[in-house]
C-alpha cells in the first residue's frame, strides 16, 4: 500500500524529531562506527523510496546536518573502510578492510509469532557471541538489535578487518557447522570381546573444537539425567526414543528406561567418559549416545545467519541508533543481551493515544501489552500507530 | 664473470649454504646471491651457462609436472632468480601458477624433515604467527584461513580443527604445509617481475623450446558440440580459471562437473578441462568425476541452485535479474541458447 500524504508527513515529522534528539544525545557517539569518515554512507529517504548511496562525511556535524535535512527511513553505512568512500565505482573505492558482520535474521521461520522469533534470535546471538569469544578470542564486538527480525553483530577486532570474503565464509561454515555429522565429531567403532562384553561399541572424543563441544554436552546431558529423580529421568530417557536394540523406537518400556537410569546412577560410566574421553559400551548405551550427539548437533551450531551479509565485504549495514523504517523501532545497541527485550527497549515513540485506520485485524504485543487491532478505526498509542504505518498496515485519516 | 669466480665462490662458501640451498627465497639465500658478486646482467646474458641451465630446468620441471631435483647447492641458489626472470619473460599466468605449485610442493617435502628451530625461523620470515606448545604448533586463525584456503581437503576445514582463543593447534606436518602455501602465494604475487623487453629477448632465445611446449599444452581439446558461449557467468568464470591454471575449490569443481554432465558433455571431456590444474592427477580426477556424475556411486548429483552458488561465492552476477531470475545455472544456459538460436529475447 502506498502511504497517503497525511501519514507520510506525520512519519517525516516523527522521524525528524527523533533524529534531532538523537544527534543531541551524548550516547549517540557510541553508535557512530570508528573511522566513520572512511565509510560509505547510504539512506532511503521517506518520500522517494530509493537507495541513495556513496555518501561520505568528513565530520559529524556535516553528517547530522545532512540527515536532518533528508530524513532517512533507513540509514546505513558500509562495514568497509575505503580510501575514497564517495566514489561510485566499487572497484575504485580502494577497499582497506571491513568489520566482520553477522546477521541473525529469523525470516525463515515465518510461521512463528514475532515475539517468539525474537526470543529464538536472541538465543542464537548469545551462542554466537560466546563462540566468537571462546574459540576465536575476538574482542570489540557490538550486538545490535536490527529493528526488524533479528540482530546484527559487528566485530571490529583488528585481526579480522582484512579477512577476505572466502575467509569469512570459512568462519560462517565453522559457526554453523553445516558440514558436520556424527562421524566428524565422534570416533566410533565396533569391538568384539572387549571389556567383557560380547560385542561392544567404542566411542572417543574427536580432537577438534566441535568434537570437544559435543563430547562435553553429552556428558552434561548424562549428568542431568543422573541427578533427576526416577520419574523425571524415565520421562527424559523415553523422550529420546531410543531402544535397547533398535536405534529408534516409538515407545521405550518403562522397565528399560529404568534400567538405563540405574546404570547411569550406579556405574562410573560418566566419570570414565570425563576422564578418558573414550568409552566402550553396549548397544543400548550406544543408541543413547548417538541420539544425544544427533540432538546436540542440531542445537549447538549457530542457526539463521544470513550468510551473504558476512561474506560480502562491501555491504551497507544499518546504523545503530537509527530507526528501522519497516517497524519504527530503533536499531538498538545492546548492552546486556541477557536482559534485553526488543519489544520494550527498542521502542522510542510516545504512548499518547492517536486515531488510526487499520486495514487488517491483528494482535500485537509491545511494551508488555497486547493490542487488539480491528479493521478500520482504532485508538492506539503513538508507538503502535507508527509501527502499523511503517508496516503498511494502517494510515491516518485525510 | 668466468668459471674461476665460481670456483672461488665454492671455496669461500660458508657452511650455512647446506641448510639454505633448498630454500633460495630465504633472506640468507638472497644475501648469498648478493655476496656472490654475480649481477643481474650476468644472469641475463647467460654468460654463466650452468646457472641459466639450472634455472631453466626449474621451469621445465614445473611445466612437466615434476618436483625439481637438486643439482648442487650454489647452482640451486643462483638459479632461483634466473627461473624468476625466465618466468617473467614468458609471462604466462598458467605457467607461473604451475611453477608456484611445484615449488611449494618441493618446499613442503623438505620442510617436513627440518628441525623445529629452522621452521620457526622460516615462519617468522613469512609473517606466519606461531606458538610452540610441546609437539604442537599453534597458529593464529587468520593466518590459517589465509594460507589454507586453496587446500581442497575436508581435514583442513576450520570446522574440523581445534581452535581456542583464536589459536589453532596443528601437527608439524600441517604447519609446514601452511608455510609452503604462503610461499606459493608469494611467488604468484611477485611474478611476473617487470623486466625490460630488450633484456627479455636475450633470455627468451635460450628458452624457446619451453614456449613451444607450452603452446602445445594450450591447444588441448576444447569442449566440442556444446556452445560454451552460452554458458552462464558463473560457469564461464570457473572455466576461465581452469584455463588460467588456477586451482578450483571443491565447490567449483563440483558445480562445473554437474553442470557439464547435465548438458551432455562426455566424461573424458570433463576430465580434460581439469588437466590444466596445477595439481592435476588423472586418477584422482577421474575418481572424483565418476563420483559426482554417479558412475561409481549410483547417485547423480544435480547442478547446485543459484542460491547455493551464491553462498559458495561462485555466482558472479550482482543481481538475479542479470540472469533472468533463474533458479539454476542450467536454466540460464537454456535461455541463452534460445536467445542465440531461436532469436527469442
Ligand atoms: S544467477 Fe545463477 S546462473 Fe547466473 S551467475 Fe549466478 S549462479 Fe550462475
Amino acid at each position: 500500500m502506498d502511504m497517503n500524504e497525511v501519514s507520510t508527513i506525520y512519519l517525516i515529522r516523527k522521524f525528524n524529531e527523533y533524529y534531532t534528539n538523537l544527534f543531541k544525545n551524548k550516547n549517540f557517539l557510541s553508535c557512530i562506527p570508528p573511522s566513520f569518515n572512511e565509510r560509505e554512507w547510504g539512506f532511503i529517504p521517506i518520500r522517494y523510496k530509493r537507495m541513495w548511496r556513496h555518501l561520505s562525511f568528513q565530520n559529524l556535524g556535516e553528517m547530522k546536518k545532512f540527515f536532518l535535512k533528508n530524513t532517512p527511513l533507513h540509514l546505513y553505512y558500509s562495514s568497509a573502510y575505503y580510501e575514497h568512500p564517495d566514489i561510485k565505482k566499487m572497484s575504485e573505492k580502494g577497499w582497506k578492510g571491513a568489520d566482520l558482520i553477522f546477521d541473525i535474521d529469523m525470516n525463515i521461520k515465518n510461521d512463528l509469532k514475532y515475539e517468539k522469533m525474537l526470543l529464538l534470535a536472541k538465543d542464537e546471538v548469545i551462542k554466537l557471541y560466546d563462540i566468537l569469544k571462546s574459540d576465536f578470542g575476538l574482542n570489540d564486538i557490538q550486538i545490535v538489535f536490527s529493528g526488524g527480525r533479528g540482530y546484527h553483530i559487528h566485530v571490529r577486532d583488528r585481526s579480522v578487518l582484512k579477512l577476505k570474503s572466502e575467509e569469512r565464509r570459512e568462519m560462517i561454515d565453522y559457526l554453523s557447522a553445516n558440514s558436520l555429522n556424527i562421524d566428524n565429531v565422534l570416533k566410533k567403532r565396533e569391538v568384539v570381546g572387549d571389556y567383557g562384553i560380547e560385542r561392544g561399541y567404542y566411542y572417543g572424543m574427536v580432537d577438534s573444537s566441535w568434537g570437544e563441544r559435543v563430547w562435553s554436552s553429552v556428558i552434561t546431558f548424562l549428568d542431568e539425567i543422573r541427578n533427576m529423580n526416577e520419574n523425571d529421568a524415565i520421562k527424559k530417557i523415553k523422550e529420546l526414543k531410543i531402544g535397547k536394540r533398535d536405534k529408534f523406537v516409538k515407545d521405550l518400556s518403562k522397565k528399560d528406561a529404568l534400567e538405563m537410569y540405574q546404570m547411569l546412577k550406579k556405574s562410573n560410566i560418566v566419570e570414565l567418559m570425563k576422564k578418558d574421553r573414550k568409552i566402550t559400551t553396549d548397544k543400548f548405551f550406544k543408541n543413547l549416545v548417538e541420539r544425544i550427539v544427533e540432538n546436540e548437533l542440531n542445537m549447538l551450531p549457530i542457526k539463521n545467519t544470513d550468510n551473504p551479509v558476512t561474506t560480502d565485504i562491501k555491504r551497507l549495514i544499518r546504523l545503530p541508533g537509527s530507526l528501522h523504517g519497516g517497524t519504527g523501532f530503533q536499531a538498538k545497541l545492546v548492552d546486556n543481551i541477557d536482559n534485553f527485550d526488543p519489544l520494550n527497549d527498542a521502542i522510542v515513540f510516545s504512548d499518547e493515544n492517536k486515531k488510526i485506520i487499520s486495514i487488517v485485524d491483528t494482535d500485537i504485543s509491545m511494551k508488555d501489552n497486547k493490542y487488539k487491532i480491528r479493521k478500520d478505526e482504532n485508538k492506539l498509542p503513538e508507538f503502535v500507530c507508527l509501527f502499523l504505518i511503517c508496516r503498511g498496515l494502517a494510515y491516518l485519516e485525510d | 664473470m668466468g668459471k674461476e669466480t665460481i670456483d672461488h665462490l665454492r671455496s669461500s662458501i660458508d657452511t650455512d649454504i647446506y641448510t639454505i640451498y633448498k630454500y633460495p627465497f630465504l633472506d640468507d639465500a638472497r644475501k648469498y646471491i648478493r655476496d656472490s658478486g654475480i649481477s643481474f646482467n650476468d644472469l641475463l646474458e647467460g654468460s654463466i651457462s650452468t646457472i641459466v641451465d639450472c634455472g631453466r630446468k626449474r621451469v621445465e620441471d614445473a611445466l612437466n609436472g615434476k618436483i625439481h631435483e637438486y643439482d648442487n647447492p650454489y647452482l640451486e641458489i643462483l638459479s632461483y632468480p634466473v627461473a624468476n626472470i625466465i618466468l617473467s619473460c614468458i609471462n604466462d599466468i598458467g605457467l607461473i601458477k604451475r611453477y608456484a605449485y611445484f615449488e611449494s610442493k618441493r618446499v613442503y617435502e623438505e620442510l617436513k624433515k627440518e628441525e623445529n628451530n629452522f621452521i620457526i625461523k622460516i615462519a617468522a620470515q613469512f609473517g606466519l604467527r606461531l606458538k610452540k606448545d610441546g609437539e604442537k604448533y599453534e597458529t593464529y586463525f587468520t593466518d590459517y584461513l589465509n594460507n589454507s584456503r586453496r587446500i581442497n581437503d575436508q581435514k583442513w576445514s576450520l570446522v574440523n580443527k581445534k581452535i581456542s582463543k583464536g589459536w589453532i593447534s596443528l601437527e608439524k606436518e600441517d604447519f609446514v604445509r601452511l608455510i609452503a602455501e604462503k610461499y606459493r602465494e608469494i611467488i604468484e604475487d611477485t611474478l611476473p617481475l617487470n623486466i625490460d623487453k630488450e633484456d627479455c629477448s636475450k633470455i627468451i632465445n635460450r628458452v624457446g623450446d619451453i614456449i613451444t611446449c607450452l603452446k602445445e599444452k594450450d591447444n588441448r581439446e576444447k569442449i566440442s558440440k556444446i556452445d560454451s558461449d552460452c554458458f552462464p557467468p558463473c560457469i564461464k568464470g570457473i572455466i576461465s580459471k581452469t584455463e588460467k591454471g588456477i586451482n578450483l575449490s571443491h565447490h567449483e569443481r563440483f558445480s562445473l562437473t554437474t553442470f557439464l554432465h547435465k548438458i551432455g558433455v562426455k566424461k573424458d571431456e570433463i576430465i580434460q578441462l581439469f588437466r590444466n590444474m596445477p595439481d592435476f592427477d588423472f586418477e584422482m580426477t577421474r575418481y572424483q568425476v565418476d563420483n559426482i556424475i554417479g558412475e561409481s556411486s549410483g547417485t547423480t548429483y544435480r547442478c547446485p541452485s543459484c542460491s547455493t552458488m551464491k553462498t559458495y561465492g561462485i555466482c558472479t552476477t550482482e543481481r538475479n535479474k542479470d540472469c533472468n531470475n533463474v533458479s539454476n545455472p542450467i536454466k540460464k544456459y537454456k535461455i541463452n541458447l534460445d536467445r542465440k538460436y531461436k532469436g527469442i529475447v
